[in-house]
């Protein structure tokens, strides 16, 4: 193929450096605490940063492992045939669907641009992403315990979600109508052409790289079980390093700001009605909190901030945060986030304060 | 036979150096200060099935397509770095501090009824505070201060000192994590004793009070409440415990 990218020396210096890196902190190891007056801060960053990748790492897995098999095995023609007909009902089937698939913010990504590559349409696909990691069993079921068996919260919650959630997709899908948002779809939609429909479904990741997969030799006769699951495999290996690398980038981050940044500096600053949504909703963003614990932090909250305030952490958080706004980056275009990123606060802020005004 | 293809050989020993990692921290028993037990099935079978990734990958050494070695790859590299890097701790004081103290002041509200999960007490005696019944028994205090004040009770956890309460009192704390280290919250009863002078924050003590109310500034209302707190009787230095955590 004409278009690999070769290692050049410096890649050789990089894996020297990383060689390198290694060996220095094998080496020094936990010491390196004891010596520096940042060392608790070093402490703190690793073990929020490993505990949020590690929590994550099952969903992520699961997320790109569905999203292989829908690679795999999901045609074109058989997204055609299931989606519904009526354009809100496909909506609101979409913001429903987190009763199937109960995952959580950090497995849907990949699965979103899974579906979207198959012809889901961009508003469906959308709503799907903001809806899921709300409106499940799991977690209505934690919110409902988190605060101590109030149906209040739960119920608002869950009805925030799809309405947002079919709002923006709604809205998402007017503005990106025409158009992949995906990155580099056109630059692998060309060389689809090129290479003939057979070879496309090697070169449709839209991660900037070609992907040789090991399944090549598999075109033309009917692959066995045993080359499917290979396949399967391989794939799932290259989604992982395609949306692990966000994944880190964005707990890290999060990590980073919960080591630095004192959670009080944030909520000195707001308890008016629509501040203390803003600083809500900027918590939830940093915090990056799974959708299933999300609830007993934002409990502690409860009276020393608005209710609507309360509620759009727990509507937010889920649907953006930095942790996925990372993984977006780098399935998406970056218009498309930003985009999305703006609707799905300009909705979440009028909830909640429709929420305050009706004083819930 | 073709070049050994450098970026699949990186990416093989990225994912082998997680897996053992992640082995690493299940064999040593320090799984517990990074995520709930409850969460541990998943992360095992994730380990097993990127252990299975790390397997095929090797089939791509002498295949498929190389990239460079990119800036990517060294990000997969800052986890590996961290785990050699970070000693196996509850998360410190200072982190705890950088989190708040608004975990200790949130009970007391009217939505706790009806959650089932209400301890039941003895008439009368000391009430002993076991790990499992912590939570509850810490929302028990705040709700029944009235009825169960003169009661003595016996409770273990790590000193933190809160400027706001004075210098004379300390909460008896511990950390609840919900599903991982950096969502847990600190828990716990305010303690007086005067006596403070060779309590440093983070020591791990076992008390024995009485339950009283008074006023304390809340910070989360920002403005003084009555909250149950303990009058220390007895106070003695302990070992940390095997379970630092509490896990709700």
């Amino acid at each position: 193929m004409q278009y690999h990218v070769r290692s050049k020396p410096q890649g050789k210096l990089l894996g020297l450096l990383m060689l390198l890196l290694v060996l220095t902190v094998a080496i020094l190891g936990p010491r390196v605490q004891a010596i520096h007056p940042w060392g608790a801060y070093v402490q703190g960053f690793a073990l929020m940063f490993l505990s949020i990748l590690l929590e994550a790492l099952p969903f992520v897995l699961l997320g790109t492992f569905i999203s292989a098999m829908i690679h795999l095995f999901l045609s074109e023609s058989m997204v055609a045939r299931l989606l519904p007909r009526n354009q809100f009902l496909g909506l609101l089937a979409a913001s429903l669907m987190g009763f199937v698939f109960p995952v959580c913010e950090c497995a849907i990504v990949p699965i979103m641009r899974g579906l979207i590559k198959k012809g889901v349409p961009v508003g469906m696909a959308v709503t799907f992403l903001l809806a899921v990691p709300i409106v499940n069993p799991v977690v209505l079921a934690s919110t409902y315990y988190a605060f101590a068996g109030e149906w209040g919260p739960v119920i608002l919650r869950a009805l925030g979600g799809i309405i947002i959630a079919v709002f923006v997709g709604d809205l998402m899908g007017r503005l990106h109508a025409h158009g992949s948002p995906l990155k580099h779809e056109r630059f692998y939609d060309q060389k689809a052409d090129h290479h003939g429909h057979g070879h496309s479904h090697d070169h449709d990741c839209g991660c900037g790289h070609d992907h040789g997969h090991g399944h090549e030799h598999a075109h033309g006769k009917r692959p066995g079980l045993h080359q499917t699951l290979l396949g399967l495999l391989e794939h799932t290996s290259e989604e992982l390093f395609d949306i692990g690398r966000y994944l880190i980038a964005g707990a890290a981050l999060s990590a980073l700001l919960q080591t630095l940044v004192p959670r009080e500096f944030l909520l000195t600053v707001g308890g008016g009605k629509l501040s203390s949504i803003i600083v809500m909703m900027l918590l939830a963003y940093i915090l990056s909190l799974c959708s299933e614990a999300d609830a007993f932090i934002a409990r502690t909250f409860v009276r020393q901030f608005t209710n609507g305030s309360v509620l759009a952490f727990l509507v937010f958080g889920p649907m953006i945060d930095l942790k996925n706004t990372l993984l977006l980056m780098g399935a998406f275009e970056r218009r498309f986030v930003v985009r999305l990123i703006a609707a799905t606060s300009g909705a979440v802020i009028v909830f909640a304060l429709l929420v305050n005004a009706f004083g819930m | 036979m073709r070049k050994l293809n450098l970026s699949a050989v990186v990416w093989t020993l990225l994912m082998l150096g997680i897996v053992v990692g992640i082995g690493t921290l299940f064999f040593t028993g320090n799984m517990g200060y990074f995520l709930h037990p409850r969460t541990w099935g998943a992360l095992g079978a994730a380990a097993v099935t990127l252990a299975l990734l790390t397997l095929v990958s090797v089939r791509s050494w002498r295949s498929g397509h190389s990239r460079a070695i990119s800036f990517s790859h060294l990000l997969f590299l800052l986890p590996l770095l961290c785990g050699l890097l970070v000693s196996p701790e509850m998360l410190s004081k200072q982190m705890i501090a950088q989190k708040g103290l608004s975990g200790i002041f949130h009970h007391g509200h009217d939505h706790s009824h009806g959650g089932g999960r209400h301890v039941i007490l003895q008439p009368a005696g000391r009430i002993v505070v076991t790990d499992d019944q912590f939570l509850s028994m810490m929302e028990e205090f705040w709700e029944r201060a009235d009825a169960l004040s003169g009661r003595e009770v016996e409770i273990a956890g790590f000193v933190y000192s809160a400027p706001s309460l004075g210098k004379h009192n300390f909460v008896l704390a511990r950390l609840v994590m919900t599903c991982c280290a950096a969502d847990a919250e600190i828990a716990g009863m305010i303690c007086r004793w005067p006596d403070r002078a060779d309590l440093q924050d983070g020591d791990w003590v076992r008390i024995v009070g009485t339950l009283a109310k008074q006023q304390f500034y809340n910070l989360n209302q920002q403005e003084p409440q009555m909250m149950p707190y303990l009058e220390v009787k007895t106070l003695e230095k302990i070992e940390k415990p095997e379970q630092e955590y509490i896990y709700p």
